[in-house]
Formats: C-alpha cells, sequence, structure tokens
C-alpha cells in the first residue's frame, strides 16, 4: 500500500438533505494521472472542496500519505503538499506574472505570521522563489509575459498561469479543477500537454476534474466516473469510455 | 537609501516648522494632523484586508481613557502608560479580533459599530471609572525622560514623531512578504489559503497593528486635549478615517497622509459654520467616489505619469 497517495474512504457531504458526494471510496497511486468526470452537479467540485477543507465533510475519511487530513483546515492540507487549482481563472489579478508566481513560492515558507522569527526563513523563501519563478517561467512558456499584470493576460494564459503559481508552491499532488474550461481547442491542447508534463517532468501527480473528454482520455492513466456523488465506475480510459453506465449517465447525454 | 533621506528632510523641515514660521494656531492643526495621520494609517491597514472597522474610535477612545488614567490613578510615568494603553487596546483587539474577523462584509461593519458604542456607552455609563459623559478632565501632560510635555511645540513634535512612526511601520509592512499576504487576502482569498496562508491569523495580526497605531493616536490625543470624553470617540471616528483614506487614496499609505491634511484643517476652518461641516463633506466624498476613485494621491501619479510622457515625446 505504499504507493498510495489520495485516499478517500467512504466520504460523504450532505448539503441539507441532499448528498453531494455520497458514501465515495477511491486511491490514487503514486505517479498516476487520475481523471475525474461527470455530468454537472455529479460533485466533482464539491470533492475537491472537500478534501481541500474548504468545506467540512459529513462522514468518512481523507488520507493523504497514509495521514488522516479530514478536518484540517485549507492552509493547513497545503502544507502537507496537496494543491488545488480553481475551476475559473484564479490568480492575483493586480500583480505581474513574476510577482504571481513568486507569491506561490514564497507563500508556502509563511503560512502562519509566527514562521516569520524562524531564523533564516524569509532570506531562504525568497532565493527559493526566485530559482522557482525562473524555472517555472521557463517550463511554462509564460516567459515573455513575466513583467504583465496577471488580469489583462487572455483568459487561458490566466489559467496557465493559476496552475504555473499551484506548481510554484512545489506540491506533491496537484488537484486541477477543469483546467481546459473556456480554452479554445489549441489552448485545451497545450493544457493537456502541461498536464502530461507535470507529472512526468516534475514528478507531481495530478487529480484531474474535466469535461473535455479527448483530453481526460488522453493524459489521464485512471478515470473515476461520478453520478450524482457516487462513484459509477474507476478503470482506464478504454474501458470507461465503453462502460454501459458511464455513456448512460454522461457521454450518452453530454457527447455532442 | 535614497527615499529614506528624502523623508528625513522632509520630517527635519516640518520638525522645525513651528519654531520659525507656522504661528500657534497652524501648529495646533498641525498637532491634529499628525495624530489624524496615524489614525488613518491604522484604518488603512484595515482597508488593505477589505475589512473597514467601525471599532475605531473605541479603540481610539481605550487608548486615551487608558493613558489618562494610567497615568491619573496609578501613577505610571508617561512613556509605560501610553505604550501600556496603546498594547492593551491590541489586546483586546486579539481577543475580539478573533470573534469578529471570522465575519465578512457590511457584517463586520455593523459587529464593530455595535461594538464601539458599547464601549462608548461603557465610558458614559462607567462614572466611577471614566467620568460619565463630562469625561475625564484634568489629564496630565506627557513627559519624556523627566521632561514634561507642555508647550504646543512640544505636542507637535510628538504628534509628528507618531505620525512618521506609524507611516514607517505601515509602508515597511507593505514592503515586505507580510504585506503580499495582506494583499493577497483581499486580492483573492481562496487562492492565498490554498497556497498554505492561515488566512485568520494574518486578518487578526493585521487588526492587533491597527488597534495598536489607533490606542496611540489616541491616548496622545487626550494628553493633548488634557479632557477625554466619550463623544470624541463615537461613529464619526471610523467615517472620518475612511473618508480620509478614499480621498488620500487608499492603495498606498501616503494616502491617508494626504487625507488627513486635507480633512483635519476642515472643521478647525469651518468653526463658524458648523453646520455646513457635515454637508461639505458629503459632496466632497461623493466628488470622489465619482470622479477620483483614487484619491489625490491617485491623481498625483496620474498627473506625474502624464507630465513624463509629455516629456518623453519632447
Amino acid at each position: 500500500m505504499n504507493d498510495v497517495v489520495l485516499e478517500v474512504a467512504t466520504l460523504t457531504k450532505a448539503f441539507g438533505g441532499v448528498n453531494a458526494i455520497s458514501n465515495l471510496s477511491f486511491e490514487t497511486r503514486r505517479g498516476e494521472i487520475l481523471g475525474v468526470i461527470g455530468p454537472n452537479g455529479s460533485g466533482k467540485t464539491t470533492l475537491f472542496n472537500v478534501i481541500t477543507g474548504v468545506l467540512p465533510a459529513s462522514a468518512g475519511k481523507v488520507r493523504f500519505c497514509g495521514e488522516a487530513i479530514t478536518g484540517l483546515s485549507t492552509d493547513t492540507i497545503s502544507q502537507r503538499g496537496l494543491i488545488r487549482t480553481f475551476q475559473s481563472a484564479t490568480v492575483f489579478k493586480n500583480e505581474t506574472v513574476y510577482e504571481n508566481i513568486r507569491r506561490g513560492s514564497m507563500f508556502g515558507c509563511i503560512g502562519k505570521p509566527s514562521w516569520f522569527f524562524r531564523p533564516g526563513v524569509v532570506a531562504n523563501g525568497k532565493r527559493t522563489a526566485k530559482e522557482t519563478v525562473a524555472e517555472l517561467l521557463e517550463f511554462s512558456g509564460l516567459s515573455d509575459l513575466a513583467t504583465r499584470i496577471a488580469g489583462t493576460l487572455p483568459y487561458g494564459k490566466q489559467k496557465m498561469l493559476g496552475v504555473v503559481i499551484a506548481l510554484a508552491r512545489r506540491p506533491l499532488q496537484l488537484l486541477m479543477d477543469e483546467p481546459a474550461a473556456g480554452l479554445n481547442p489549441t489552448e485545451t491542447v497545450a493544457m493537456g500537454e502541461l498536464v502530461t508534463q507535470i507529472r512526468d517532468k516534475r514528478e507531481i501527480d495530478v487529480v484531474l476534474v474535466e469535461h473535455d473528454m479527448k483530453m481526460v482520455t488522453a493524459v489521464c492513466d485512471r478515470i473515476l466516473a461520478l453520478n450524482y456523488g457516487k462513484a459509477i465506475a474507476i478503470d482506464i480510459p478504454e474501458r470507461i469510455v465503453r462502460h454501459p453506465e458511464v455513456i448512460d449517465a454522461y457521454l450518452g447525454v453530454d457527447h455532442e | 537609501m535614497k527615499f529614506v533621506w528624502k523623508y528625513v528632510v522632509i520630517l527635519a523641515l516640518l520638525a522645525v516648522a513651528p519654531f520659525f514660521v507656522l504661528p500657534p494656531f497652524l501648529t495646533h492643526i498641525g498637532v491634529m494632523i499628525g495624530i489624524y495621520t496615524t489614525l488613518a494609517l491604522s484604518m488603512n491597514l484595515m482597508l488593505r484586508i477589505g475589512q473597514i472597522s467601525f471599532a475605531h474610535g473605541a479603540f481610539m477612545g481605550l487608548g486615551a481613557y487608558g493613558s489618562a488614567l494610567m497615568m491619573m490613578r496609578l501613577d505610571l510615568p508617561f512613556t509605560v502608560a501610553f505604550l501600556a494603553a496603546a498594547l492593551g487596546v491590541a489586546l483586546l483587539a486579539l481577543l475580539v479580533g478573533s470573534l469578529f474577523l471570522r465575519i465578512r462584509g457590511v457584517y463586520f461593519v455593523l459587529l464593530t459599530f455595535a461594538f464601539g458604542e458599547i464601549i462608548v456607552l461603557t465610558f458614559i455609563e462607567w462614572v466611577s471609572l471614566f467620568g460619565g459623559s463630562g469625561g475625564l478632565p484634568g489629564v496630565p501632560p506627557p513627559s519624556l525622560f523627566g521632561y514634561a510635555i507642555g508647550s504646543r511645540e512640544g505636542f507637535y513634535l510628538l504628534s509628528l514623531g507618531l505620525a512618521a512612526f506609524a507611516f514607517a511601520l505601515v509602508r515597511t509592512i507593505y514592503g515586505t512578504e507580510l504585506g503580499a499576504v495582506i494583499t493577497s487576502l483581499d486580492e483573492d482569498e481562496a487562492l492565498t489559503r490554498s497556497l498554505g496562508i492561515d488566512s485568520r491569523r494574518y486578518r487578526l495580526l493585521t487588526f492587533c497593528v491597527s488597534a495598536f497605531l489607533a490606542g496611540m493616536g489616541g491616548a496622545l490625543y487626550g494628553h493633548y486635549l488634557t479632557l477625554v470624553t466619550p463623544e470624541d470617540y463615537g461613529f464619526w471616528v471610523p467615517v472620518n478615517l475612511v473618508m480620509m483614506n478614499v480621498i488620500g487614496g487608499i492603495a498606498q499609505p501616503i494616502g491617508a497622509v494626504l487625507g488627513a491634511l486635507l480633512l483635519v484643517p476642515l472643521p478647525e476652518l469651518l468653526r463658524d459654520a458648523k453646520q455646513y461641516q457635515m454637508l461639505l463633506y458629503g459632496i466632497v466624498l461623493i466628488l470622489f467616489l465619482l470622479f477620483m476613485p483614487d484619491g489625490m494621491h491617485g491623481l498625483f501619479s496620474k498627473l506625474k505619469g502624464h507630465l513624463a510622457r509629455r516629456e518623453l515625446s519632447r
């Protein structure tokens, strides 16, 4: 069981009487890109919100690298190395691209005000941040835009930057919430390549919530299909796309 | 270092002004500007985290009553009473902040407003300690290193020193990683938290530092007027402080200074037309919000940019 990274066990999230997530169990393995698909309202974003502590779980457990993280705050979970990206382009809009990535790197070192008193924290953090920004600008191809104000970038670049900020935090695992939503076909392909490279070159595990089936089947090792907060199937892409229940719930209805 | 020298020169010029050029009345306005600059900077910190605090009148009042009472009742020296009062206010902010700061937006404003009213009511009703609506008369003058500072010029220097300290503190905060965190919290809290920032503690720290400055400003205000009365610390204090920031420009600490510089003299100059004062305030505020949302500082920056471009195009 050493290669299990994220473990979700009988997780339930209820809003009033409705279960957005219902008795859900799955796990991700080291080096894996796991896709999560499902129709709108099937509980994908709720799942991320519960895993990252934005919403409290109603029942069940989440373990990360063998340790329970249920009930911990978002920032504590982030400090453990589990970082998310957001469905909409989420960047510091008034800051430069450079500053956005720098904050991503720096904020890990100063999670609480008292950490400023740890010797060398700020100096070391700044040095690391400088290296990280340079490396990630190169990695993501955003170098030419480094001095641009993030809010003035085209939407696709902003979403790309959102992912890069999270990478600057040096996650062990990245939870990506619909990185291709709102992107044009070219940008979607580029985003797919970025996701693959995040795993291959940076050795970061990825959980990918996505609607774009072409991208999901292309980059994911396994896919978890959700409907009404329940797992219908978890399998390799080739089998998921032929799974009768998945076709019924999702592909059949949503596929143009 | 260049920027430090600029401020040292400005500060030195301001410091000697009352002894050479300023008439007593303007020296008095200078004292008030210094105190209100400190308070406006304290509010600027709250605006930076996107939470307008209406508790700042109470914080100012607690600083004033606290410092005065500690000198009068406990015979503590000024420096001790002054700092203890401000620290006490910061401590109170720590306590109430850990509850209040969970709440955002207009609810936070209402909550802090109610808190402020409760404190002012306490000043009025607890007669044996705070002296009731008549207030505390005969607040002793400050003394530093054994010298009593009773003169207007002495207060002017103290007030200038306090404002300079507040300005340096706020500027330093904004210029460091702490400032980046605080700004990020207002820009996008969800993103900031997901990057590992404990937003509650940072908001609490900001609230405490802000309350500390408000407490110091209030303490000096009480010693200067030699009379501490409850009505000075009500609802209008935070309103004025927010106005100073809006008119000066909330994006930079210098905006708070500009706002205090412009708004503090108004009531003093309009003493004979007090009924028009609020009307004028209202009109000025509406004009700024509509046409100069970045305040005077924003206007200066634009003018500077405009001039620079003209210079280039020549």
